[in-house]
């Protein structure tokens, strides 16, 4: 489902932030993404996305090779990346418009999105949402939508970058048990290990743009290899 | 703000979106046209009635505080007609009054109808609507993203004064006040292009290929039409009353 070979990424200031990334995991595998900041998360999800252009053949979704533009056009129909700031990601006026947006590029035909929205919207129970003015949702509410935005393309493949940030307990809370539900492949990257914990099976420690640790969610009690790259539980 | 045009439901929202947009449009432009009192008055009533229609909250002492510098200036800078009153070097004619009285009348009837237009609907909706009947797509994108994302602005605006503030600054007409503000204006610049960054990555990710998709316009109804219909009456039935007075 994902395979990543040796992947080396530099920004154009010459920063390099992946360095020889490996890891594979198969369908229906739920991954933490962990690491202190400016380990190379974030990166490693816009690569996998495409947004980043990765080198080629070092990245592999779904069958699909980033590198490639034609691959890249239609890897937003098998993966989807919820940012880790939801205003960046939810851009139109009402909640309806926003969940439609994905399913309308996708090409989709009216009924279908109509359906697609208020399924999604469903999901992550904010059904009714469709009409509301997308900016005045509490944090919550607002990470459920940028979601939904993304469950409405049907993704084979889920990415989701620090989605308990800025949530109250509730809130992530509600996001947790909304996780648990979500069918798919999960790459979660977060801080948030007691979530990690709950929601995924396997752990990937990042460092310094490099993979540290593999391992399964066992990992996370090794307090000392936490420590040791800057996290604790 | 003294008309307030928040959207609510009303019988002006439940018409279709292009047809507000072609409805208000002949109206609006015979109001610029306009050029006696009575035909303006009759505009105004009409506007009014609109705007209850619209459901617009209107703050008449707000509104009226704010035309008064203009209704009491006006006056003496036109010279027309019979002269009223006169005081070197400021001279109140017949015409100047009147002009004053159409402008204001005019004026009012623009900002109601307008109002009663943008309370009908979300911004956005309206981008979508004139975007329908041939505004370019790219001008139709830039409003609605424009729209979205200076509220967010705003909000990053209210939290850097704050930051300020609790860190004991005061908003002085000195080196210091004004190196600062710049520093603050900057920052949000540099922000708002990170995050225009952000924005494009998202758009990308849920396949945006730089062509705007939208769900198809609601049909047109029955009283969609009328009101159309109706608009384009009046309009042309005010110019004509104006024309032959």
């Amino acid at each position: 489902m994902i395979d990543v070979r040796e992947l080396n990424f530099k920004y154009p200031d010459g920063r390099l932030a992946l360095n020889g990334v490996s890891f594979h995991a198969e369908a229906g595998d739920r991954i933490g993404l962990i690491g202190p900041n400016g380990a190379g998360k974030t990166t490693l999800l816009l690569c996998l996305t495409g947004v980043l252009e990765p080198p080629a053949n070092t990245i592999f979704v779904a069958g699909l090779d980033p590198a490639n533009p034609t691959h890249r056009r239609v890897i937003p129909a098998h993966v989807g990346l919820v940012f880790q700031n939801c205003d960046d990601q939810i851009f139109s006026a009402t909640v309806g418009e926003d969940v439609a947006f994905g399913p309308l590029n996708l090409g989709l035909n009216d009924t279908e999105v109509r359906q697609r929205v208020a399924e999604a919207l469903a999901t992550v129970n904010l059904t009714g949402f469709e009409d509301r003015v997308a900016f005045h949702l509490s944090e919550g509410e607002k990470r459920r939508v940028a979601i939904a935005g993304i469950l409405a393309m049907r993704p084979d493949i889920l990415l989701l970058d620090e989605p308990s940030s800025s949530l109250d307990p509730r809130g992530r809370r509600g996001l947790i048990n909304l996780l648990k539900t979500l069918p798919g492949t999960q790459i979660i990257a977060s801080h948030d290990l007691a979530m990690i914990r709950e929601t995924c099976s396997r752990v990937i420690l990042m460092d310094a743009g490099q993979v540290a640790a593999v391992g399964s969610i066992e990992m996370l009690r090794d307090k000392e290899l936490l420590e040791r790259h800057g996290l604790e539980i | 703000m003294a008309v307030e045009s928040t959207s609510r439901p009303s019988w002006l929202a439940r018409r279709e979106g292009r047809c507000r947009l072609l409805a208000a449009l002949p109206l609006l432009m015979a109001l610029s046209l306009i050029r006696d009192w009575l035909p303006a008055l009759t505009a105004l009533g009409l506007a009014l009635l609109v705007a209850i229609l619209g459901k617009v909250h209107i703050r008449w002492r707000g509104l009226i505080f704010s035309m008064l510098p203009v209704a009491l200036l006006l006056p003496w800078t036109v010279r027309h007609g019979e002269i009223l009153f006169e005081t070197s070097p400021l001279t109140l004619t017949e015409g100047g009054v009147m002009f004053v009285i159409v402008f204001m009348l005019k004026t009012l009837a623009i900002l109601l109808l307008v109002s009663a237009l943008l309370a009908s609907a979300p911004l956005p909706a309206h981008v979508v609507a004139a975007r329908r009947l041939g505004l370019p797509n790219l001008f139709a994108h830039l409003l609605t993203l424009t729209w979205r994302y200076v509220f967010v602005l705003r909000e990053e605006w209210a939290r850097l004064r704050l930051a300020l503030r609790v860190r004991g600054f005061r908003n002085r007409m000195n080196r210091h006040g004004r190196q600062t503000i710049g520093h603050v204006l900057g920052s949000i610049l540099v922000r708002g292009h990170a995050r225009a960054e952000r924005v494009g990555q998202a758009m990308r990710c849920r396949g945006f290929d730089g062509q705007y998709r939208e769900l198809a316009a609601s049909a047109v109804k029955t009283p969609d039409w009328a009101m159309v219909l109706a608009a384009v009456m009046i309009a042309g039935g005010l110019i004509g009353w104006d024309v032959i007075r």
